[in-house]
């Protein structure tokens, strides 16, 4: 099986909200998830990251993959 | 569509522009950019090749960045936000002087109608996702 990290987008239209969410690759869009290690927030000034950095890093070395795009929001916010 | 992670501005030009793209388009840039899958992952679900996902979004992205820099309705959108929370809060303050300050019953009515009016051109401006999206979970494929 398949785990990786991922973006979720939450929230209403035209107010992007992100979870981060560790979830299996093969049920995407079912909205079920295995953990959620923070989110994104993009509409405030400066856009929000937040990331539990013990977590995640636990579940990267039990080899969940995260994707690009939480690889280089990990990358800003200091835990990678 | 660049390896250090994708640029999330298309998933807000989707909300504006999303039912200008064919259904096919909207479900891969949907899938793309708000649930985060790669271009592999999208061509399994879709049975498609991965070149084939590609185009499509990236057909879908260019059509929405053409339809953004004639319409400019997402560039707008904050200031929008704002203009109208702040109108409401201004008529909130006026309430309170007309209340309290120099009490007249016109002040606080025209407080009044100015914060339904603003109500109301915000009305479904953010809807629920969901609604738009239609076809909802995996029944697009």
């Amino acid at each position: 099986m398949a785990v990786k990290i991922r973006l979720r987008r939450m929230g209403a239209k035209k107010a992007p909200f992100y979870r981060i969410v560790v979830a299996d690759s093969r049920y995407p869009r079912d909205g079920r998830f295995i953990e959620e290690l923070g989110y994104y927030d993009p509409t405030k000034e400066p856009s929000v990251i937040k990331i539990d950095g013990e977590k995640a890093k636990k579940w990267i070395s039990n080899g969940a993959q995260p994707t690009d795009t939480v690889k280089a929001l990990m990358k800003i916010s200091g835990v990678l | 569509m660049s390896s250090s992670g994708k640029d999330l501005t298309i998933a807000f030009l989707l909300d504006f522009y999303g039912e200008l793209l064919t259904e096919k388009q909207r479900e891969m840039v949907d899938l793309y950019y708000n649930e985060d899958l790669s271009l592999g992952e999208i061509a399994e679900l879709s049975h498609i090749s991965r070149q084939g996902v590609r185009d499509s979004i990236k057909h879908g992205e260019n059509l929405l960045y053409e339809y953004e820099s004639k319409l400019h309705l997402a560039e707008r959108f904050p200031k929008q936000e704002k203009g109208m929370q702040e109108i409401q809060e201004l008529c909130q303050g006026l309430r309170y002087y007309g209340q309290r300050h120099v009490y007249s019953k016109q002040i606080i009515e025209m407080a009044s109608r100015i914060e339904e009016i603003v109500r109301e051109l915000g009305k479904g401006e953010t809807a629920d996702r969901k609604d738009i999206a239609k076809g909802e979970p995996s029944g697009g494929f």
